[in-house]
């Protein structure tokens, strides 16, 4: 008897829970209004690197860091004590605080973002799962004016999109998603192509669509974002430059790696583009892309004269790209070209963070 | 279960959850954090039965489940399942010596883990597809081996005493 209760109430606790379980992710996916303020709170409340939490814990993870970049540590150390004892008035918080500042000053310096507003966040946090490397969280949110869409950009190129905007806090996933596909322009004449990322923050982005084989394509080439119509970017955002050419020819097409613009294990400041897909946009012409699609970023858009044509909104109404299917992995290609990542470009000198960019 | 052991669990979840995203997140090894939310799902269906095990994992995925990118309540569903298999495990297990829980652990730590990829990628997650599953599973399995021992004392505290585990 004494079995039976305890297998009964086993069977009860388990249905209780499973159907919980399944009728929270059903409210979750309909987006009721209630879960997402739940959700939205209790998330403001335990993350953000700067909040309550993050002060309580900020020793243990200093410690941590401590050992586990010790050699670093012991490397920087040495090097600063060589500058402190060349400028004895400099310490340790200035050299810090000089290069956050010179991360800034970057960002402010960004001019492919000069036509919209923007705002200057920071990450908080990367990922708080192990399964999932391609979503970040930034210390903005709703009540910045960020929204669900912004594009997220920060000195050295594109790093992803706002995919959840709470009150004060944001979580964006990074393009190195593999589905997260868009359209880009690459090269000077503005070849259209249209790729996706791998899933790993390590490995290039792929072009595997639109870009027809024996496509006038060189190594190095700038890659921007395209901004034709229903592009979930504007346009000129870098993205990287191609650092790998190979001919599919099952498919007729070319497949080309992209080394990334931006370091993605160790980006800080940011800036939210106040741009969604849906809203208006700058008119962008052809001449535009064309000139500034070796990334020199010197003002991407157009001031009305744009000789494409376009809706009422200012998006160009035809869209010459054809995303396809992807085959993410494949390499069947006959002929391979690959370039130094080192080397690849102008927009891989110097991250903002001091750091090389490219994989 | 007394108000008292009621008390206990919430102090022990509200510390779990603390630690995982004030402390563990930044502990990364090769790139993975450990998992004390699972661990937690494990050790109370090895520690206290399946039913225990069941809702001590519902309750540690439900709190870690807004600031995943997951859907609200996959990781409750999961680690609810962990507990209860570790549990149902635990009375087909003799052996309760240290190395013995601490292997325990470690399996309940990967088969939760693989369920939790098995699961998310149903749910349209990249869990499977998009990253490197035996790196994952391996590191966090063997944090959470590391920590079963210290995690075990907490949840037989929270229990009163009362513990499946013969010493």
């Amino acid at each position: 008897m004494g079995s039976f209760d305890r297998r009964t109430r086993l069977r009860l606790t388990i249905s209780v829970v499973v159907l919980a379980s399944i009728t929270l992710i059903t409210l979750d996916g309909r987006d009721v209004g209630v879960i997402e303020t739940t959700k939205s709170a209790m998330g403001d409340g335990l993350t953000g690197g700067d909040g309550a939490l993050g002060s309580l814990t900020r020793p243990f993870r200093n410690m941590w860091h401590g050992i586990s970049e010790y050699d670093e540590l012991k490397e920087e150390n040495g090097r600063l004590r060589e500058e402190l004892a060349a400028q004895k008035n400099q310490g340790r918080d200035e050299a810090l605080a000089s290069r956050k500042l010179t991360e800034l000053a970057d960002l402010v310096g960004v001019t492919f973002t000069a036509d919209y507003d923007t705002v200057v966040a920071r990450r908080t946090s990367g990922p708080n799962s192990n399964w999932d490397s391609n979503t970040a969280y930034l210390d903005v949110g709703r009540a910045d004016g960020v929204t669900e869409g912004m594009p997220v950009v920060n000195a050295d190129g594109l790093l992803g999109q706002v995919e959840k905007a709470y009150e004060t806090r944001s979580q964006i996933r990074l393009i190195t998603e593999v589905d997260l596909r868009f359209s880009v322009r690459i090269g000077d004449q503005g070849l259209p192509g249209v790729g996706h990322g791998v899933g790993t923050l390590d490995r290039p982005w792929v072009i595997d669509s639109a870009v027809d084989l024996g496509a006038d394509v060189s190594l190095g080439q700038q890659v921007v974002t395209s901004g034709v119509a229903d592009s979930r970017f504007p346009a000129d955002l870098p993205v990287g430059t191609v650092g790998r050419i190979q001919a599919d020819d099952a498919r007729k097409l070319t497949r080309l790696d992209v080394n990334l613009a931006a370091d993605f294990a160790t980006f800080d400041f940011v800036q939210v583009i106040k741009w969604t897909p849906d809203g208006p946009r700058p008119d962008t012409t052809p001449e535009a892309d064309k000139s500034d699609a070796g990334g020199t970023g010197d003002g991407t858009t157009g001031d009305g004269e744009s000789s494409t044509p376009t809706t009422e909104a200012g998006r160009p109404s035809a869209d010459p790209f054809d995303p396809g299917d992807s085959d993410v992995g494949i390499n069947p290609g006959s002929s391979t070209t690959t370039a130094d990542p080192t080397k690849s470009g102008a927009n891989s000198t110097t991250g903002a963070g001091g750091n090389p960019v490219g994989p | 279960m007394s108000w008292m052991a009621r008390g206990r669990y919430a102090l022990v979840l509200a510390s779990v959850i603390i630690l995982q995203l004030g402390v563990f997140s930044d502990l990364r090894l090769g790139g993975v954090h450990p998992d004390v939310t699972l661990l937690i799902a494990v050790v109370a269906g090895l520690v206290a039965g399946p039913r225990r095990g069941v809702v001590i994992g519902f309750w540690a995925g439900l709190l870690i489940d807004p600031v995943l990118p997951t859907p609200l309540g996959m990781t409750a569903l999961v680690w609810a399942m962990v507990g209860f298999m570790a549990g149902m495990a635990e009375e087909m297990i003799n052996s309760h010596t240290p190395l013995g829980l601490s292997l325990f652990v470690l399996g309940g730590s990967a088969g939760g883990s693989l369920l939790y990829a098995v699961v998310g990628q149903l749910f349209g997650a990249e869990t499977l597809s998009g990253s490197d599953v035996g790196r994952i599973v391996g590191l966090i399995s063997a944090t959470n081996a590391l920590l079963a021992l210290p995690t075990i004392a907490v949840i037989e505290w929270a229990e009163d005493g009362r513990s499946n585990i013969a010493r």
